[in-house]
C-alpha cells in the first residue's frame, strides 16, 4: 500500500511538472486540445497501473514518447487529419495578449507535423536535440535542422501580422 | 552556434506558457495506519477526559469516599431513600445477619419518616374506616 501512494504520488508531482508541456506536445500532433487532454491523462492513468515508468532512465523523455504514441495510434484509428481547434488555448500568453497566442496557435498549424513535434519539444518541453533525436528517431542533425527551419517560418508568420515580436 | 536573432525569438517563444491540464483524477492514497494512530490517540484522550469530567462533575457535592464496588456507606441510607444494588450490599455487610437485614429491609418498621411528612401506615391507622 506504501509502494502504490509513493508511486501515485511520484506520477502525480510529474504531472503537474510536465503536464502543460505534455498537452501542447500532443495538441500540437492532433490540433485539438481535448483530444491532447484525454490522451496525456489516459497515459498517466495507465501508468499508474503499470510500473513501467521506474524503469525508465530518462523518464521525462519516457513520457514524451508515451504520449506520442498514444496520440498517433489514436489518430491513425480515427483516420482524422490535425484541424486546428479555434476556440481552445493552447497558451496563457505574456501580458494577456490573446491575439498573439491565436497567431502562435495558427503559425505552429502551418508547420509540418515534424516541424511542429520538434520545436515544440525544445522549445517547451525542453528536450535537448539528442533526446529529441531519440524520441522521434531521427538524427541529431535532422532534429537540429528541423527546429531551425519551424522558428524561421514561425518568425516570419507572427512577425508578419504583428509590429514586432522578439524585437526589443 | 545559435544566431542571437534565434535566441531572442525563442525567449520570446518561450514567455507563452502552455496551459496547464486539470488535476488527474486519481482518488488519494489511503493514510498508513501510523498517521490513523496519531489522530485516534488525541482524539481517544480527549474522550477520556471529557468522559472523566462529566463523571466529576455529577458526583454530589461534600460526597463521602466512594467505597470500592461502588457500594454506599450504611449511615448515609435514609428513610424512604430508594433501595439501590450499593445500599442493598452496603445494608448486608453491616447488618448481623442477612435474615435481619433482608427483613428490615422489606418491613422497616422502626423506620422514622422526614421531617413534614408521615408514613402511609400512620396516616391509615388515624383514619377510621368502616366496612
Amino acid at each position: 500500500m506504501q509502494l502504490i501512494s509513493r508511486r501515485t504520488r511520484e506520477l502525480e508531482s510529474l504531472y503537474r511538472q510536465h503536464g502543460p508541456a505534455l498537452v501542447l506536445f500532443a495538441a500540437a500532433i492532433t490540433g485539438e486540445r481535448e483530444r491532447a487532454q484525454d490522451a496525456v491523462q489516459q497515459v498517466f492513468l495507465k501508468l499508474l497501473q503499470e510500473n513501467r515508468l521506474e524503469q525508465a532512465e530518462d523518464k521525462k523523455a519516457y513520457l514524451f514518447a508515451c504520449v506520442r504514441n498514444a496520440v498517433l495510434n489514436e489518430a491513425r484509428s480515427r483516420g482524422r487529419n490535425t484541424s486546428l481547434d479555434a476556440d481552445a488555448m493552447f497558451f496563457e500568453p505574456p501580458q494577456r495578449d490573446y491575439a498573439a497566442e491565436l497567431n502562435l496557435r495558427r503559425a505552429l498549424h502551418e508547420l509540418s507535423q515534424e516541424q511542429r513535434e520538434v520545436i515544440v519539444l525544445h522549445v517547451w518541453g525542453e528536450m535537448t536535440f539528442a533526446q529529441i533525436s531519440e524520441l522521434l528517431e531521427i538524427s541529431s542533425n535532422t532534429a537540429a535542422s528541423r527546429y531551425r527551419y519551424a522558428l524561421t517560418k514561425l518568425r516570419a508568420a507572427m512577425c508578419a501580422k504583428e509590429d514586432s515580436c522578439a524585437n526589443p | 552556434m545559435p544566431i542571437p536573432e534565434e535566441e531572442r525569438f525563442e525567449s520570446y517563444l518561450k514567455e507563452f506558457r502552455p496551459v496547464a491540464p486539470p488535476r488527474l483524477p486519481v482518488e488519494p492514497p489511503a493514510l498508513p495506519w501510523r498517521h490513523w494512530v496519531l489522530f485516534a490517540a488525541p482524539a481517544a484522550a480527549a474522550i477520556l477526559l471529557l468522559a472523566v469530567a462529566f463523571s466529576l462533575h455529577t458526583r454530589p457535592d461534600g460526597s463521602a469516599k466512594a467505597i470500592p464496588g461502588g457500594q454506599v456507606p450504611a449511615e448515609r441510607l435514609q428513610v424512604g431513600a430508594p433501595l439501590t444494588l450499593g445500599s442493598a450490599n452496603s445494608r448486608l455487610a453491616s447488618g448481623p445477619s442477612v435474615r435481619t437485614v433482608l427483613d428490615e429491609m422489606s418491613f422497616p418498621s422502626t423506620a422514622t419518616p422526614p421531617k413534614g411528612k408521615a408514613s402511609a401506615l400512620a396516616v391509615l391507622s388515624k383514619e377510621k374506616i368502616r366496612l
